[in-house]
């Protein structure tokens, strides 16, 4: 996925960022700033400008100008969390790529279990692509001394998908909530909606109708800063908008058969449960995210009902779509290595667990991350530049 | 302080760490690397060409027979616009007593070679001006665009995902000797055609011409002592005609040349010492160095002061052993046998 060739590097983000200053001050939650060049340098803080996290001026002001002393331990985290994020990009996201690409890019040869794998594999590349190069953004703030917020927040560990956009993107949802979504509530229009429906429906669902409304322009909105076009705002907007209305509208439902079936819900297999539904309905919507246009989406969704699950245990089949068995295998241990970490960062910064390790463990670690990304990266001639996904929009 | 004490072991070892993993994922060694792990100013004669100069000219058998070291300046498919430079980069490290220049690729058209060809010679020479100069002149003749070429100046771009490819021999023993290959296909036979030599000329393709009186003109000016040698093998009228020319050029700035498809006293076999259409098999090498590593006796003053220098002889005693293993025969009979004969 590269972006358009005339598109301005980082539109999407700076004008968002613009509005939130403009807004804030209206609101009068921070005063404008006079000076040019701070206001410059607020604009033009390097690192967000191609895949966010979004900043609002009241939080970061402070950061920005005021004095820097050099601190040892912000480099070495700093530069730890920049490692972390060009592990994720060059070790798993841009294998990931090299089948995604190679599997959407054939559907006539690629289909069944290789699709239901590229469609997991995708959502992956777009998480490990995304968020590695949150990390290198928030280790090189980290390293200026500058505090950025988290823009994730474990999204695979969510329930709902619900909870999957609280940990996902977590700075344009906190953006759409404040600048888009209360607003939208507060409006005239929806208001009077709410009081039209209330008379005719009464009151609980007149508020759900108005919620619904307000929500439906929110993930609008969502779909067409993606983008704009048809596959975007189906996969990052209308379709998470369903999902979220029926999750809301048949969890009461889900809770009496569970009820009814005596199914316990505090279980570690039916969180798991939950958990994969979350993954695979996400990953669902991702296709039409992914896709060239809706064309290439509808085949993609035909392609998955073709039944030839002998592709993942033949030994030959799934190592034909570009990615040779050796960088599978160094994919699958680099997502288990993954998964690890983020189970452990569930209960605090790794990078303070590690800290409090003996030094010879430290290093041994560190070396052994560095080394990985070294020699398993995918980079160089053979390989396109990484590309950082959300740098397009 | 105690942090800057830290940080400075951390990126010594880091060092440390990335110049082993550096040596195992880069190009696998050729004679050309050897070259570089000889001692500053000890080599007697150095060996400049293309495959048939590895292939042909046994190193260690030299200096056990006669008492001379040679380094081989050689990879595979050498091409004529590189060869000052490698002569320059020869001249940092040694000053031989003789540079013998084989001219089996010097009367090809110039731009025949390809992005390995160039790789075997650039990412085995030190990062440096020289090299520089060199990757610049190989790039521009294939006409290599501006983005391809960062990653010929920086090549660990492209060996880091060599990990995938890597054997035994890149962590252990090699098959090199000094520089002279033993492997499973060099000990192997496959017959090949007689060839006559012609005595006609062709002329020079202009660019060709260019860089080879660039050549002449570079030994010239440094007082180098250069010895030219023309491999025996088949030849393409074409080239053969071009290789005289090239004599011609050669004889008229001084210096000798050695044509092996002329010689009365010394042939090799093309039934039974050949690997393939153009290379000698350990048999036909033995007897080439045996007769070439006489010949450059007896005509340049070439001992060593240094006669029981173990590096050399453990890699002969190491060639003998492993010769043993390929092909289940006492070296020592093979090598008598020729002696006898030559």
């Amino acid at each position: 996925m590269t972006p358009p060739p005339n598109s301005l590097i980082g539109i999407s983000y700076y004008s968002l960022i613009i509005i939130s200053y403009l807004v804030d001050i209206y609101r009068g939650i921070c005063k404008p700033q006079k000076n040019i060049f701070k206001f410059a340098l607020f604009m033009s803080y390097f690192p967000i400008l191609t895949s966010g996290p979004f900043i609002r001026y009241e939080n970061i002001k402070d950061d920005l100008y005021g004095k820097h002393k050099f601190n040892h331990k912000a480099l070495c985290n700093g530069l730890i969390r920049i490692l972390w994020g060009l592990f994720k990009i060059l070790v798993i996201s841009q294998r990931l790529e090299i089948f995604v690409d190679t599997v959407y890019g054939h559907l006539n040869w690629y289909q069944g279990f290789f699709t239901i794998v590229a469609m997991i594999f995708f959502t992956l590349q777009l998480y490990t692509n995304f968020s590695g190069s949150i990390d290198i953004i928030m280790g090189i703030s980290e390293i200026l001394g500058i505090k950025l917020p988290e823009n994730f927040n474990l999204p695979f560990f969510s329930k709902t998908i619900t909870e999957f956009w609280r940990r996902w993107h977590i700075t344009l949802g906190a953006w759409l909530r404040d600048y888009v979504f209360y607003p939208l509530q507060k409006s005239n229009s929806i208001q009077k909606l709410y009081q039209d429906c209330k008379e005719k429906i009464g009151k609980k669902a007149a508020k759900k109708i108005a919620l619904y409304v307000s929500m439906f322009v929110m993930w609008l909105f969502i779909g067409i800063w993606h983008g704009g076009s048809y596959t975007f705002i189906i996969g990052s907007g209308i379709l998470q908008f369903i999902y979220i209305v029926l999750e809301d509208l048949l969890g009461k439902v889900a809770e009496k058969v569970n009820h009814k079936l005596k199914i316990d819900t505090t279980t570690f297999g039916y969180k798991l449960y939950q958990v994969i539904r979350t993954f695979l309905l996400f990953s669902f919507a991702m296709i039409f995210f992914r896709a060239d246009d809706m064309i290439h989406a509808i085949q993609i969704i035909q392609n998955i009902f073709v039944w030839n699950p002998w592709v993942l245990f033949d030994g030959t089949s799934l190592y034909s779509a570009n990615l040779e068995m050796a960088d599978f295998n160094v994919l699958i241990i680099s997502l288990i290595i993954l998964f690890g970490v983020e189970l452990i960062s569930r209960k605090g910064d790794v990078r303070e667990k590690l800290a409090k390790q003996n030094i010879v463990f430290r290093w041994i670690i560190l070396y052994a991350l560095i080394f990985t990304v070294i020699i398993f990266g995918c980079y160089g001639a053979e390989y396109n530049p990484a590309a950082f996904i959300y740098g397009q929009f | 302080m105690k942090n800057f004490i830290k940080t400075i072991v951390f990126l010594i070892i880091f060092g440390i760490l990335f110049l082993y993993i550096r040596s195992i994922l880069w190009i696998d060694k050729n004679p050309f690397s050897y070259f570089y792990e000889e001692p500053k100013n000890t080599l007697d004669v150095v060996y400049i060409g293309a495959s048939n100069v590895y292939q042909s000219f046994n190193t260690s058998l030299a200096y056990e027979l006669y008492g001379y070291k040679t380094g081989l300046a050689s990879t595979g498919d050498q091409m004529l616009p590189a060869t000052t430079y490698i002569l320059e980069e020869i001249r940092k490290y040694q000053e031989p007593k003789l540079y013998i220049i084989d001219l089996e690729k010097m009367a090809d058209d110039t731009g025949e070679f390809v992005e390995e060809d160039i790789r075997r010679i650039t990412d085995v020479i030190p990062f440096n001006q020289n090299r520089i100069n060199l990757l610049k002149r190989l790039l521009e003749i294939k006409q290599v665009s501006k983005e391809e070429a960062i990653n010929y100046y920086f090549s660990f771009n492209l060996y880091h995902n060599r990990w995938k490819e890597l054997e035994e021999t890149n962590f252990n023993e090699t098959k090199w000797y000094k520089g002279y290959p033993l492997n499973e296909v060099n000990i192997g036979v496959n017959p090949q055609r007689e060839y006559k030599w012609i005595d006609e000329l062709e002329e020079l393709p202009e660019e060709t011409k260019k860089y080879f009186v660039e050549l002449l003109d570079y030994c010239k000016e440094n007082k180098l002592n250069v010895l030219f040698v023309i491999p025996q093998r088949p030849y393409k009228p074409g080239l053969n005609r071009r290789l005289n020319t090239e004599v011609e050029m050669i004889k008229q700035y001084g210096y000798d040349v050695i044509n092996f498809n002329t010689l009365n006293d010394f042939s090799s076999d093309v039934k039974s010492e050949y690997m393939d259409l153009v290379h000698l098999n350990v048999y036909g090498a033995t007897k080439h160095t045996i007769y070439f590593g006489r010949y450059l006796k007896e005509h340049y003053n070439l001992e060593n002061v240094d006669k029981n220098d173990e590096s050399w002889k453990s890699e002969y005693k190491r060639f003998k052993e492993n010769f043993r293993n390929y092909t289940k025969k006492d070296f020592d009979e093979v090598l008598n046998q020729y002696l006898t004969e030559i």
